[in-house]
């Protein structure tokens, strides 16, 4: 899937970086390098939801990122 | 019989089934004014406005140097003697005096419960909310094993890690290391580690901050990697693998959005050999719980803030349980919740940090269960039974707080106190009962309300179907110990019989909770009118169940797909039952 919107981290158990897409949905980001990650950045996504996925911050539906596009 | 009498036997039954649940005895204990005695020293209570001439007189006369205690003294006439040889005999001479009203030796007043010296616990607002000071009297958790399935655990000084200082002298069992398949289950996040240390930091150590079974034993299972994520299968492998090597308790401070059959039976697999299994509802703030919190066996925990409310990112719905300690930092870290970690990222750096989640506050429980293990509880279902008990609020459950908010000493007292039964029910099959006999024409009236409810026939269906046959679980319990499920399920009022058939889970099942079993028990009384007042009973005592579940909206209902069809399903099917009650109560043959 393709998703466009802003990440943000969100502070829950130790942390969790959640796009917060443009039509107001929100997914956790699984599987992007950790410089990428920067609050306010606006990007646009590719990847696959991963309904099995597990994690400490249980924000969102976690988004296991495979193309990264800053915009 | 007269309308006045009617309704006065209203009120009087009410009460009395009302005040069951919630009586309060306050008696003074022989020893408790031995308790807290100050050697030598008396204090007097003199006439209000005695002045400081009397008190100098009667100083003088009993040969001892008394002094108003305050300002206030020459007003209310406290004042004290220090120095005094022989307490006693003093008393009783004080004691003629006219001008005396009380005399009594000193007492000393501490804060009730146990405060430990770790220098950041005044910060931990979390422990005291769930009145910790108190259990940690009643209990620590020696010797059960809590299992932490999470980022990990700081518990060791190996390579790259360390081990947190303030878990020093903690015990810790053998762990494992799901994610990188090794026996060293180190923390490469921070997560793992502070909510290990919710659970059972070290505690009274005069370091850092105190956890709340501090005499338990951790287990550490990593099965979520450094970013804090993992997959079905090794959570499900380390659950299995937690209660294969003595787990009790196990602690899962994660969660999804899909549901995994594989987590699910693992769950199943827990509970059935005595784990008990706690997890986090979620922190999307929506009314749906995550997954493994939403299924079945699973104690759901959603979050508070320090003010006890309940947390703006906390999930809430059918499947939460309770609600305990998770923060609430909108108004700086002093709301988060404060324990031993390491730095993000940094695993070889410890920190003292403030988190917020459902994460933080699943280990609340997941200790308190151990606590309640460790004070003698044999089964999960005891120990739920406890929590769910003890929790506080205003009873009942409901979706925004589940069964209300985790409460350490209450749900100990519950543990000793598990035969505890919900009366109301039974009130308002009363109540219900009167209006029936109101609305009954007196030519086809039964009798009045006393002659219709203390007849065996009606009364013993009454109150099992409305409070359960509960006296089996109490001669169970005294004779035979812990009390197998069959024998906890009849002690349940009939609607709950459910849980024979069904096995336990959180939610009722609707046919259960409907005029059915009313209905089917009625069938004989067409044709043997001696069976009538017993299937009255049971019509009446389902009446008022369900007038009483409908009333604190609980519990939810299986099967129906919107909570909103729960309140309708309960009222209408507590009409039937009333209005079979009323048919069955009538006299087929006017006086």
């Amino acid at each position: 899937m393709k998703v466009k919107g802003r990440v943000t981290f969100q502070d829950l158990g130790a942390g969790a970086w959640v796009l917060e897409a443009e039509d107001g949905k929100r997914y956790e980001l699984l599987g992007v390098e950790r410089q990428r990650l920067i609050a306010g950045t606006r990007v646009e996504i590719e990847g696959d939801l991963d309904a099995g996925s597990v994690s400490t911050s249980m924000a969102a539906p976690a988004l296991r990122v495979t193309r990264w596009t800053p915009r | 019989m007269s309308l006045r009498v009617v309704a006065v036997a209203v009120v009087s039954s009410t009460l009395l089934a009302c005040s069951g649940g919630i009586r309060h005895d306050k008696r003074t204990l022989a020893g408790d004014s031995q308790r807290g005695r100050v050697p030598g020293r008396v204090v007097v209570d003199f006439r209000d406005g005695t002045s400081q001439t009397v008190l100098a007189e009667r100083g003088a006369e009993w040969g001892v140097a008394l002094r108003f205690n305050s300002l206030v003294g020459p007003e209310d006439g406290v004042a004290l003697a220090d120095n005094v040889e022989d307490v006693e005999a003093l008393l009783r001479a004080i004691r003629q005096s006219p001008n005396v009203e009380v005399a009594e030796p000193l007492l000393t007043y501490e804060a009730q419960g146990f405060t430990p010296n770790d220098p950041e616990y005044p910060k931990q607002w979390n422990l005291r909310l769930i009145g910790m000071p108190d259990a940690w009297e009643m209990s620590r958790g020696k010797g059960v094993i809590v299992a932490v399935l999470d980022t990990g655990v700081a518990y060791e000084t190996k390579g790259p890690f360390v081990r947190v200082p303030d878990l020093k002298g903690v015990r810790f069992a053998p762990g494992y290391d799901f994610v990188h398949d090794t026996d060293h289950p180190n923390d490469d996040n921070g997560h793992g580690t502070h909510v290990a240390g919710t659970i059972a930091q070290a505690t009274n150590n005069g370091e850092g901050v105190a956890g709340i079974a501090y005499e338990a034993t951790l287990m550490p299972v990593k099965v979520l990697d450094a970013s804090g994520s993992g997959n079905s299968a090794d959570i499900a492998d380390g659950i299995r693998w937690a209660v294969d090597h003595g787990a009790k308790v196990l602690n899962l401070s994660l969660g999804g959005f899909g549901y995994s059959r594989v987590i699910e039976n693992a769950v199943a697999y827990a509970r059935k050999h005595g784990a008990l299994v706690v997890a986090a509802a979620g922190n999307h703030g929506a009314g749906t719980v995550a997954y493994p919190a939403a299924y079945a066996g699973v104690v759901g925990v959603g979050a508070v803030g320090p003010d006890g409310t309940r947390a703006p990112y906390s999930a809430w719905g059918e499947q939460l349980d309770l609600l305990a300690p998770g923060g609430d930092k909108r108004r700086g870290d002093e709301g988060g919740i404060l324990q031993a970690t390491i730095a993000r990222g940094e695993p070889g750096k410890s920190v003292y940090a403030s988190y917020q989640g459902t994460s933080m506050a699943t280990p609340h429980v997941a200790g308190v269960a151990a606590l309640l293990f460790a004070a003698g509880a044999k089964t999960p279902d005891e120990v739920e039974r406890a929590l769910y008990l003890g929790a506080s609020g205003p009873g009942g459950w409901n979706a925004q707080r589940g069964h209300g908010l985790l409460d350490a000493p209450g749900a100990l007292r519950a543990l000793g106190a598990n035969t505890k039964v919900d009366w109301q029910p039974l009130a308002a099959s009363a109540a219900i009962l009167i209006l029936l006999l109101l609305s009954l024409n007196p030519q086809v009236r039964p009798g009045g309300v006393l002659n219709v409810l203390l007849d065996p026939k009606l009364l013993l269906p009454l109150l099992v179907s409305s409070v359960g046959f509960f006296v089996l679980r109490v001669v169970w319990q005294r004779w035979m110990g812990s009390p197998p499920a069959a024998v906890d399920a009849l002690s349940l009022p009939m609607p709950d019989w459910e849980r024979i058939v069904f096995g336990r889970g959180r939610l009722a099942h609707p046919l259960f909770y409907s005029a059915l079993i009313p209905l089917l028990v009625a069938l004989p009384g067409m044709a043997w009118k001696g069976f009538r007042p017993v299937a009255a009973g049971i019509a009446l005592g389902f009446a008022g169940f369900l007038a009483y579940a409908a009333w604190t909206r609980a519990p939810g209902l299986s099967w129906l797909p919107f909570h909103v069809l729960a309140l309708p399903w309960l009222v209408a099917n507590g009409l039937a039952c009333a209005v079979l009650a009323r048919a069955l109560l009538a006299r087929r043959e006017k006086r």
